[in-house]
């Protein structure tokens, strides 16, 4: 059921600035991988490419047997790849419940038009929140929440699209440690259910203790590749963070 | 269609174009810096129209005059509204600020047709119905003067937007406010003045429509079609691709007007509009517009 | 306010005051058959069911429309040519007239919701001028600016505006009813999704592009049926009587004025300003009152733009969540989350 990502040879450039330049890597299922990398070496605009909000100037992108490449983001979602944005965005505006249902897949017309919020979508939903700890705040308007609430919401939204495969970009950034472990738990507890991770995150305490493999990208390429602490012995590495 | 017919049409819309670029150029500016479409924008240029109009007849002022005294008073009033309004609603909100121009059009219009009544007018001056002879050609006096004009005003915004330092800052928040923003350029400050420049830019234009055209206070629906028609197909936010486009449609125009007919000639700035839009959304010179997540 | 709390929410009368209000305006003609309130009532009624109709894409998906009045004035000639033409009555004609408007919408919808950009604003900014020129320019189908006259309605004079009435008020209750129905359903949270963030409801698989037009396609409906029965109102429909900008115009200022986005916003909005607009354009004296009634209602426009962006309803739930009772629970216990766990 759960699916490698396949990243071949993508490129990426803003009118003329590379953003990505021949990137080539591979998230295997099951796993909870790494993405690292220097400010601007390309970790976002991966994500954008991979959940189809830029469309590659070069490459392919397969999810499983699947190619992902020209396909728009919903239709990503519902091949079972969610994300999380490195700036939360959770819908301010709308309940809690709401916004975990907002992911939920409709099929065709019919099922668009009937009740916003069914009884076992809000069984899930709550059963989510619960699991997040933030089952209290179901009805509140999502923007009345906390920074840490809110990084939770978006998580737990993601999953109400029943992902096999999420992407979560920096999900660590701004979190106190406390909230930090819990997050670890979660990730780990979701992970051991066969949910496969691909994370950016800066937090590289976070990142050794939870991910393998770590793959390192730096102008756009992929640099080196391997466990936390072959990652971090790696010299290649230590020249991109400290090089420039 | 005969080579001296076509030749004739290629003459008057090259001319014509040269007074749409104007117009055009102060509504992409405006839209580059802002990213908001000034609905009122040809209303304004109406209302320099009728301005023009009052001058010349009650104190024989020259339209080609009040294009010099229109351009300051436009620039004061364009740099008042928006920095007293349109600039703390369109941090907030496009959608309220698109709002905002769409009622300020009305506003305008309702004016004009309350002041000046809502039958045709005109600027008719001494030279209006002159016209000489080129080759087998036939020109418009008029027609020359106002895209001579407009050239001289385009060359000026070209020069001001290529070297001068503010220049530069308008470029730099056109192609991306926040980058601007974050090497020191004050885009909250550039965004009032090329707003301002935008609407003297309109204040300019109306004379030249009032000697070319006859105008009443809804014409201005009309107008915005045309413009927005020009700065779509030449990409939102490029004065060069509006320029091209100007002439393009300038041409495209007389030559409907002598091939289908005179009614239908408006029509075509809409089938290049609905049809850029289905077929290119980022106009001729726009380039991939990059989503904003 | 008390009484709502003394009562519970679950109170019927609560949920019962929209029918209480529909069985008395269903009674209005019998007790005051005065043509001039029947009147009065009828524009508010085809007002407030185009601004909820608008609202579905102006509120729900936050995409303003500025071109509603083109599919009000192509549903008018649509109804009336079907009428003069083939013989079909508009009462059975404006459903399909507006399904006519719908399909249109779809298209203008495919050309312009595509993108996120403005192209939208742009598309039904000039639309409005498009469907106008072609009825000017078309003489021989649409008799140009001559216009058509349509036959009048076989009916007594004092009675002929009932129909009208009840028309209207079928279509205002339709209007009402699939505003409901949509707000409850996914397509609702999906069109409030998107008018929330955009790129965020598209990461969350809500296919944008479907919606909105879909949205738009069913908003325009009721301006299509509304021209329609308009037509046959007047007996008459001409270039500039079936696109006039002020309709556009009201349907922004009452979605504004009301509330964007909540069912009963538009609603409120028409009832309260367009007898106040009906009786100040007779203060006005009539040489200017259509000019003078232009740039005022710029003005409201860009007042309510400016002051009451928030609309009434919106405006007094926030005035009342805004008391000291509800103050701060959230961060309270957001301290309590945060550091246990």
């Amino acid at each position: 059921m759960t699916k490698d990502l396949a990243v071949h040879s993508v490129a990426k450039s803003f009118g003329g600035v590379t953003a990505l330049a021949e990137c080539s890597l591979e998230v295997r299922a099951g796993s909870i991988t790494a993405l690292i990398g220097p400010n601007g070496s390309g970790k976002t605009t991966l994500f954008n490419c991979v959940t189809g909000f830029y469309r590659p100037d070069q490459g392919e992108m397969r999810f499983g047997e699947t190619v992902l490449t020209g396909l728009r983001p919903n239709q990503i979602v519902h091949l079972g790849i969610a994300r999380t944005f490195q700036i939360t965005r959770i819908f301010k505006n709308m309940t809690v419940l709401e916004n975990m249902i907002v992911p939920v897949r409709q099929l065709g017309l019919r099922t668009l038009f009937t009740a916003g919020i069914k009884g076992h979508e809000r069984e899930r939903a709550e059963g989510l929140l619960e699991f997040f700890g933030i089952a209290f705040l179901r009805d509140e308007m999502a923007g009345r929440l906390s920074f840490g609430q809110q990084k939770l919401l978006e998580l737990a939204a993601a999953l109400m699209a029943e992902p096999t495969l999420l992407m979560l970009d920096e999900p660590a950034g701004g979190l106190n440690p406390v909230m930090i472990d819990r997050l670890t738990g979660y990730i780990r507890e979701l992970n051991a259910d066969g949910m496969t991770f691909l994370i950016i995150e800066h937090n590289m305490g976070f990142v050794m203790q939870l991910c393998e493999p770590v793959i390192v990208i730096h102008r756009g390429r992929v640099i080196a590749r391997g466990t936390p602490a072959a990652v971090r012995a790696n010299p290649a590495v230590l020249d991109a963070y400290l090089g420039d | 269609m005969s080579p001296g017919l076509f030749a004739q049409s290629l003459v008057l819309g090259v001319l014509t174009g040269g007074m749409y670029a104007l117009m055009a150029a102060g509504l992409t500016l405006i839209f580059g810096v802002m990213k908001v479409i000034n609905v009122a924008h040809a209303a304004m240029i109406v209302m320099g129209a009728y301005l023009s109009l009052t001058l010349f007849r009650h104190l024989g002022i020259d339209p080609l005059v009040s294009v010099v005294l229109l351009v300051p008073v436009f620039l004061g009033l364009g740099a008042l509204v928006q920095w007293g309004v349109v600039n703390r609603l369109a941090e907030r909100d496009i959608t309220l600020t698109v709002l905002m121009t769409f009622g300020f059009a009305i506003i305008l219009e309702g004016l004009q047709g309350a002041i000046w009544t809502s039958s045709y007018q005109g600027i008719k001056t001494a030279y209006s119905l002159e016209s000489f002879r080129l080759f087998t050609l036939y020109v418009p006096v008029v027609r020359l003067i106002s895209a001579g004009v407009s050239l001289v005003l385009l060359a000026g915004l070209y020069v001001m937007l290529t070297f001068t330092s503010l220049g530069r800052a308008i470029r730099a928040t056109i192609q991306n406010r926040t980058a601007a923003q974050l090497v020191g350029v004050n885009v909250r400050l550039v965004t009032t003045i090329s707003f301002a420049i935008g609407i003297a830019i309109a204040g300019a234009a109306g004379p030249l429509l009032g000697m070319l055209f006859t105008f009443y206070p809804a014409t201005h629906w009309l107008w915005i079609g045309k413009l927005l028609a020009i700065v779509v197909l030449g990409g939102l936010g490029s004065l060069r691709g509006a320029f091209v486009a100007a002439m393009l449609l300038g041409i495209a125009e007389q030559v409907t007007s002598v091939t289908i007919a005179l009614d239908w000639a408006p029509m075509i700035f809409y089938v290049f509009l609905f049809g850029v839009l289905v077929v290119r959304p980022q106009g001729l010179f726009g380039t991939v517009e990059r989503q904003s997540l | 306010m008390r009484l709502e709390r003394r009562l519970g929410q679950g109170w019927p009368l609560r949920r019962g005051w929209p029918w209480a209000g529909l069985v008395l305006l269903l009674l209005v003609p019998l007790v005051l058959p005065e043509g001039f309130y029947l009147d009065l009532l009828m524009f508010t009624f085809m007002y407030a069911a185009m601004s909820v109709g608008w609202d579905i894409m102006g509120g729900y998906a936050g995409y303003v429309s500025l071109g509603h009045v083109g599919f009000f004035g192509l549903g008018s000639y649509a109804a009336a040519l079907l009428l003069v033409h083939l013989g079909l009555p508009v009462f059975i004609t404006a459903p399909l007239v507006g399904l006519m408007a719908s399909l249109l919408g779809a298209g203008l919808g495919f050309i312009s919701l595509r993108t996120r950009g403005p192209a939208f604003v742009i598309v039904t900014l000039t639309f409005t001028y498009v469907a106008q020129l072609l009825m000017l320019d078309l003489k021989s189908v649409t008799g140009g600016s001559q216009g058509l006259f349509l036959p009048l309605l076989d009916l007594p004079a004092n009675l002929v505006i009932v129909p009208f009435y009840y028309g209207m008020l079928a279509l205002l209750v339709i209007a009402i009813l699939v505003s409901i129905a949509i707000r409850r359903s996914k397509f609702g949270l999906g069109l409030i999704a998107i008018r929330e963030d955009e790129g965020k409801a598209e990461a969350s698989g809500v296919n944008t592009s479907l919606y909105k037009i879909l949205a738009f396609a069913i908003s325009v409906w009721f301006a299509g049926t509304a021209g329609a029965l308009h037509a046959q109102y007047l007996n008459y429909v001409d270039p500039d009587l079936a696109f006039e900008l002020i309709i556009t115009l009201n349907l922004i200022i009452m979605s504004l004025f009301g509330s964007r986005g909540i069912v009963w916003g538009p609603v409120l909005g028409a009832f309260i300003l367009y007898p106040l607009s009906a009786y100040l354009v007779f203060l006005v004296p009539s040489r200017v009152a259509g000019q003078v009634h232009l740039a005022a209602l710029g003005i409201v426009l860009v007042l309510v733009v400016m002051f009451l962006p928030d609309g009434l309803i919106r405006s007094y739930q926030g005035w009342r969540t805004k008391r000291p009772k509800d103050a701060r629970p959230l961060e309270a216990r957001a301290s309590i989350v945060e550091t246990t766990g």
